[in-house]
């Protein structure tokens, strides 16, 4: 990285940012000063006089809580901007690297616009780059800038130490000296002339032009006999730091950072602040910033409740974000929390010392840590299956198919096939306005681009299209008007990706809005305009009862309530990619990773005017999709093919996540209102909903989301159940079907209901919920022939199964006891009930025996990641098993399942809705089933010949006696029996930290019903991956626009996906085998989607916890009512959480203790 | 690639020399607009796979080992290679996930272990998953405590799996399961022997900058 993009974010006014990779070079030296003052810990053993007890892996800790770790290389400090010499540049040569004697001196005069100086390079990650250089000069090597000098008093640490390297010095230095970080000093090099500054005035100075080096940081050892400190036995000094951000442990930029350092002492009436020193960060300023009104106020007095009351009340007006920062009265009140949290444990009410029972190990909040007991960091995890071998393999955990080398990265995604010949690349421009005229685009580096494709490049005859589906067709390019933000309007065609990502992304596009309408931008103005997709007859799902009777019959009402659900993107690892290869007579092969290659092939081909057996597109393997690369994929495969045809060379793109982010866009955003009756017991009698479901541009599949919706709304029965949907066309980016589509906000929305209801009756919401429970006859009346037979309704013994497995009366006894005992934690628990009835889908399948024995299968599904290889290579051993001849156990090493090729296998169809395993497996056992009643004949004949027959002996008679060896087949599921309902429960514990916000998920146990599982292995995966998806949409995942509804959180910066210390810290999962099932596919039943609606769990613990918290906060006065329901958003992010939670509940607190006494 | 000069030469040759895995490389100049991944993506390496472009994700995840003439000590590595400049990591060794093991001479034990305990879905995330394991294990001399390994992984997205998995697999490398990390590491050594006696044979090497760590 190079010290000009820091500066740049300082003239930019950008926020610092502390743990991101480079860019927060400020907190840097904030955190690297809490990171290295080595100092006492208060509940901690009396060192011998003048050490520190801080350990090596305390500090590192403290670093890695502190900081990312992008790469090992991170400098500590790379801030270098220029080298004053006279060196000729060439004389170094300079052109590519750096000599590794060089020295410090010998550096060329430094030029920004020519040259860029690295020590990591990590810094472009966060800043991107758009103009590459040709020259970079490393760092690293320079002996001045790379060293960490220790002497007697003090560790100078060199501009481009990396934070690793810190690290184990620090581990070396381990705990002789007390490391005093707020102390030091930074020494910058201008011309030959060294200067040396405090911290603080190098932070105040404006940004270091080119003629300035920052040579190092220098950090002064304190004893506390030297520089001034009292040796006296009644002085202590006090050190912690403190962060808040999204990820624990994960890369992500903190909301705020602190540390703090104090000088006590402990007299006889009581503990004086001698010295303090109070440093904040990384919430919304240029730099870091030391609160010096607030250690003026502190300095010299004698620690009470009211000094701190005081204290916090200066600190929330000294910490305030600069304007457009985002929770800015959220970063406020961290500080407050953490300054609390500093000094409260120091005193009791009665202002004398306060001695805790134990050691506090680690960094960070004393007042929310565990009962001196280390949590551990690591999940640990209990799994339950179980296998039934009566249709061996089908049914063993088989590691899926692929999985070996994927590890070893020799399987090969569309990106990884090596380019063909005078390949070209290409790049989205897209629209950032939502509705506007586009007048025209001009490329600022024309030169390294070949060609820019637009509306204008379709073929006479051909559509603007990108994508169809059943409801109606989406444009590819904009014509003059684009529609929404995030809209294609050109495909930039260059030599290389990378010319044509800075092609598309320095374009400038003309937009005019002279004479348009205002664009339609939320679901309220869709509604005043009457702008709707129409929701085809046959898809509106039908009502139950009548409302007006079930509301006559309630005790209480509610009326109206709103809530509103967001977006969230699909995030697979893998963005959208295509390679398209022009072949002969007006042909096209597409290489796309997509879940619906077939819908490609029809679009491609309309759009290119050609006929669609001249379209051969092909799809081996998908690094995720999730629902992302069934529709949206097919604009990128359209896009590259028309490229490839209008420039007669091959096109391949790999979208990047900012642009992908933008234009695949993901789950439907929307609004819902709800009127509930109920009985004081808590049944429910009557429930009507208003939805309104922002579907933007286009309709894409939009139109069966509240099919999708009431599917899973009707969980319970709520006696009457009536709705109104509009499906809401927007100026928005086209949202698509992700994961459980409509389904998991359905959930959502009917637990939210149940958790209303039992509040406003002060019951029990595991009663209610339970009360509300379908018996089979009501699960009949909702779901009509879907819900099969009664044995096969086994939620019911899911839910009590899961009670005792998760031990839940007990823990709901020691959560009590907990919250009792706890101020500052809050624990909350909470188990809930799923139901998603999936449909299958008509599904073909090729089954072919070569002269060998072995076998390839081909089938309309595709590989996505979810194991449906898998599933069907055992399921083809197993039915290809039915023809018992020798060696039969060993056929599943026989079969290899082909990529997807819409020209060998037509009708493929679309892989979603989690029942294209079953359904490709359904449609091979046909096929099966065809080829062992032509081998069972010749197996008899041969026996009778030669006593045994093997398999591979069956086959040679077989090809001897011309036997068609291959049969496919074209499974259509019957009307009657085609959907089900999926069951499953989870229990979530969570404790929420009031003074953060912050929720850690201590423990999920999930029950699940899989019928008899084709594969528990692969299934597992399913139910345990879907489930932490959930988590993301609930907790973590803010999908934020701008007004024009352009995504910003367009990146892993800003936007927070699960990540492993996300998850719950225990995670038990258990797979019911529920037996037969007459009319599923071997008894199986759908595992990919549904586990991802238990997730809401985990909001709904949460939503317990705060409960606890609010009720404390209402006796502390810091609610003006108790109104027992409040809504919490989703996602519940930690600024969410807090703000629920009180964000001046630690003045009410304080408050509430003055007035006590 | 692979010329016979005995070591004297090459210290004094004006090549920019990079290793990777175990194969000597020549950079020539001009390259400096490229990051490591797509240089390594360009030479038919895509084990590496592109996930965000920005160190967010670990999805480019490969170990580089150098020797560090400030601690005179061989330092391994876990870096992001979508952010490492091609010429930061000029005279040092790169190990991508090819370079552990493949199909053909068998499976390095951190690759089979995520195979084999189903860490991988889409798979896309797993070399970056599987490097940040491996480059954990070769930077410590004594195996990882179950935290540190969690830690290591901190930095590594994966959209399929919930993780469990994964940590699942990798905790057999933690220090509290000695039975099965001695096993490993027998079978480690021999592999790594075979895998690098097959990479020699194709391409000779005279210094394997590693070799003495």
């Amino acid at each position: 990285m190079s010290g000009d993009h820091l500066w740049c974010s300082k003239r930019a006014g950008l926020p610092t940012v502390t743990n991101s990779d480079d860019p927060p070079a400020f907190d840097d030296n904030n955190d690297r000063r809490s990171a290295l003052v080595n100092s006492d810990k208060i509940h901690r053993p009396e060192p011998a006089s003048g050490l520190s007890k801080l350990t090596a892996s305390e500090a590192e800790k403290s670093i890695s809580g502190n900081l990312c770790r992008c790469t090992g290389y991170r400098p500590i400090a790379d801030v270098c901007k220029s080298f004053a010499a006279d060196v000729d540049m060439e004389d170094l040569g300079l052109n590519s690297f750096w000599k590794k004697d060089a020295k410090l001196h010998k550096l060329p005069f430094y030029d920004p616009k020519q040259l860029k100086l690295v020590a990591g390079n990590t810094g472009t990650g966060y800043y991107k780059e758009t103009e590459y250089y040709n020259r970079y000069i490393d760092l690293r090597f320079i002996p001045d800038l790379s060293t960490i000098r220790k002497t007697g008093s003090q560790i100078e640490i060199g501009a481009t130490v990396s934070i690793s390297e810190l690290i184990l010095a620090l581990e070396e230095e381990n705990n002789n000296d007390l490391i005093l970080g707020v102390r030091s000093k930074v020494t910058i090099l201008t011309g030959v002339k060294k200067e040396i500054l405090t911290l603080e005035e190098f932070l105040e100075k404006p940004a270091l032009d080119s003629r300035h080096v920052l040579l190092s940081v220098v950090i002064p050892s304190l004893k506390p006999t030297e520089n001034g400190y009292s040796e006296h036995i009644k002085t202590k000094l006090l050190f912690e730091t403190y962060r808040a951000s999204p990820r624990p442990l994960g890369n992500a930029l903190a909301y705020l950072n602190a540390a703090f350092l104090a000088e006590i002492c402990n007299g006889d009436d009581g503990v004086v602040i001698n010295r303090i020193r109070l440093a904040f960060g990384s919430f919304g300023v240029k730099h870091a910033i030391r609160a010096s009104k607030v250690e003026n106020y502190l300095v010299g007095k004698k620690l009470s409740v009211n000094l701190i009351y005081e204290a916090v009340k200066l600190l929330r007006a000294a910490i305030s974000p600069e304007n457009g920062t985002s929770h800015p009265a959220y970063r406020s009140s961290l500080a407050v929390s953490f300054l609390f949290d500093f000094l409260f444990p120091i005193v009791d009410v009665d202002g004398r010392l306060h001695t805790p029972p134990c050691d506090y190990p680690g960094t960070g909040s004393r007042l929310t840590n565990d009962d001196c007991e280390r949590m551990t960091l690591l999940s640990s995890a209990k799994q339950l299956i179980e296998s039934s071998h009566e249709n061996y393999p089908v049914g063993e955990p088989v590691i899926k198919s692929g999985a070996a080398i994927q590890a070893s990265g020799e399987a090969i995604y569309v990106d990884d096939i090596p380019s063909p010949l005078g390949c070209l690349h290409g790049a989205f421009i897209y629209s950032t306005k939502p509705l506007a005229r586009v007048k025209n685009i001009k490329l600022k580096c024309e030169n390294d681009v070949n060609s820019i494709v637009t509306f204008q490049d379709i073929p006479k005859g051909g559509d603007n299209i990108g994508i169809k589906t059943g409801f109606g067709p989406e444009p590819l390019f904009c014509n003059e008007l684009t529609q929404c933000t995030g809209q294609a309007i050109a495909f930039v065609v260059a030599e290389t990706q990378k010319d044509a990502d800075v092609a598309a992304d320095t374009a400038i596009v003309d937009y005019d809005v002279e004479g348009l309408e205002p664009p339609i931008l939320t679901v309220e103005q869709a509604v005043e305009k009457s702008s709707f997709f129409e929701v085809p007859s046959f898809l509106y799902p039908s009502q139950v009862g009548e409302f007006s009777k079930g509301m006559a019959e309630s005790d209480h009402q509610i009326y109206s309530v709103e809530i509103r659900l967001p977006s969230q993107y699909y995030f697979y690892m893998e963005t959208q990619t295509t390679l398209a290869i022009p072949d002969e007579d007006n042909c096209m092969v597409v290489y796309s990773s997509i879940q619906a290659p077939e819908y490609a092939q029809g679009v491609i081909a309309r759009c290119l005017n050609i006929p669609e057996h001249n379209v051969r597109v092909i799809t081996r393997r998908v690094g995720g999709g999730f629902g992302g690369k069934a529709m949206k994929a097919m604009p990128v495969a359209t896009a590259c093919a028309l490229a490839a045809y209008k420039l007669r060379r091959p096109v391949r793109t790999y979208v990047n996540r900012k642009t992908d982010m933008i234009m695949t866009a993901g789950r439907h955003p929307m609004k819902i209102n709800y009127t509930v009756g109920f009985k004081s017991n808590g049944k429910i009698t009557a429930l009507h909903l208003d939805i309104l479901i922002n579907a933007g541009m286009s309709p894409d599949v939009s139109p069966i989301i509240p099919w999708h919706m009431v599917g899973s709304l009707k969980k319970y029965n709520f006696g009457a159940f009536t709705f109104d949907f509009k499906v809401c066309k927007t100026n928005h980016s086209s949202k698509s079907a992700m994961r459980a589509p409509g389904e998991v906000q359905a959930s959502f929305i009917a637990e939210a209901v149940i958790e209303h209801v039992a509040s406003r009756l002060s019951l029990d919401v595991g009663l209610v919920r339970e009360m509300n429970f379908h018996s089979f006859d009501s699960l009949k009346l909702f779901y009509g022939n879907t819900a099969g037979e009664p044995s096969e309704y086994t939620l019911p013994i899911i839910w009590d199964k899961l009670m005792k497995s998760s031990n839940f009366e007990y823990r709901v006894e020691m959560i009590n006891k907990f919250n009792k005992n706890n101020i500052w934690r809050k624990k909350g628990i909470s188990r809930i009930p799923i139901l998603q009835d999936v449909s299958l889908r008509p599904t073909p399948g090729k089954v072919s025996i070569l002269n060998d024995g072995s076998v390839v299968v081909e089938v309309g599904g595709i590989e996505l990641g979810q194991g449906l290889w898998t599933k069907v290579k055992q399921m083809t051993a197993y039915c290809l098993s039915a023809v018992q001849c020798d060696g039969v156990r060993g056929l599943l090493e026989k079969v290899r399942v082909l990529q997807a090729d819409t020209l060998s296998m037509v009708q493929g169809g679309l892989t979603a809705g989690s029942t294209t395993s079953e359904a490709s497996c359904e449609a091979v056992r046909l096929c099966c089933d065809v080829l062992v009643a032509r081998l069972v004949s010749l197996k008899e004949k041969v026996k009778e010949q030669t006593g045994s027959v093997s398999w591979e002996l069956l086959i040679r008679h077989a090809n001897m006696h011309s036997v068609n060896l291959s049969a496919s087949s074209f499974f259509v599921p019957e009307s009657a029996s085609m959907r089900y309902i999926n069951y499953g429960a989870a229990v979530s514990e969570v404790e929420v930290n009031l003074l953060t916000g912050e929720t850690k998920i201590l423990q999920t146990d999930i029950i699940y019903d899989c019928g008899q599982s084709l594969n528990p292995a692969v299934d597992l995966g399913q139910i345990e991956g879907a489930f932490v998806q959930g988590i993301g949409f609930f907790m973590t995942e803010e999908y934020l626009t701008n007004a024009d509804g352009l995504l910003v959180a367009d990146s892993t910066w800003t936007y927070k996906i699960p990540t492993i210390d996300t998850i719950p810290k225990q995670l038990n999962v258990q797979i019911l085998n529920s037996g037969h099932h007459k009319n599923r596919v071997l008894s199986s039943k759908a595992s990919g989607e549904p586990p991802l609606l238990l997730a809401a769990s985990v909001h709904c613990a949460t939503r317990a916890a705060i409960k606890e918290a609010r009720n404390q906060l209402f006796s502390w006065n810091g609610l003006d009512a108790l109104d027992s329901f409040f809504q919490l958003d989703v996602p519940a992010t930690m600024p969410v959480v807090k703000t629920l939670c009180g964000l001046d509940n630690v003045e009410f607190y304080l408050q509430s203790l003055l007035s006590r006494s | 690639m692979g010329s016979l000069k005995n070591e004297g030469e090459l210290e004094e040759s004006k090549d920019a020399i990079l290793y990777v895995n175990g194969v000597r490389k020549v950079l020539s100049d001009g390259l400096a607009h490229l990051t490591l991944l797509e240089y390594l993506r360009d030479s038919g390496l895509t084990g590496t796979k592109l996930g965000c472009g920005e160190g967010g994700c670990g999805a480019c995840t490969v170990m580089v080992s150098y020797f560090d003439q400030n601690s005179k000590k061989c330092v391994h590595q876990a870096i992001n290679a979508c952010l490492a400049p091609l010429y930061s990591v000029e005279g040092m060794h790169v190990i991508t996930v090819e370079g552990l093991g493949n199909q053909k001479f068998g499976l390095h034990p951190v690759q089979e272990s995520l195979a084999s305990r189903h860490g991988s879905q889409c798979g896309f995330c797993t070399p970056g998953f599987i490097m940040s394991m491996y480059a954990l294990l070769r930077s410590n001399k004594t195996p990882p405590t179950e935290e540190q390994i969690e830690e290591s992984l901190a930095g590594n997205l994966c959209r399929c799996t919930g993780y469990r998995p994964i940590l699942d697999a990798f905790q057999v490398f933690a220090k509290s399961n000695i039975y099965y990390t001695q096993m490993v590491l027998s079978r480690y050594k021999n592999l790594k022997t075979v895998n690098l006696f097959a990479l020699q044979l194709a391409n000779p090497v005279l210094v394997d900058p590693t070799r003495n760590c």
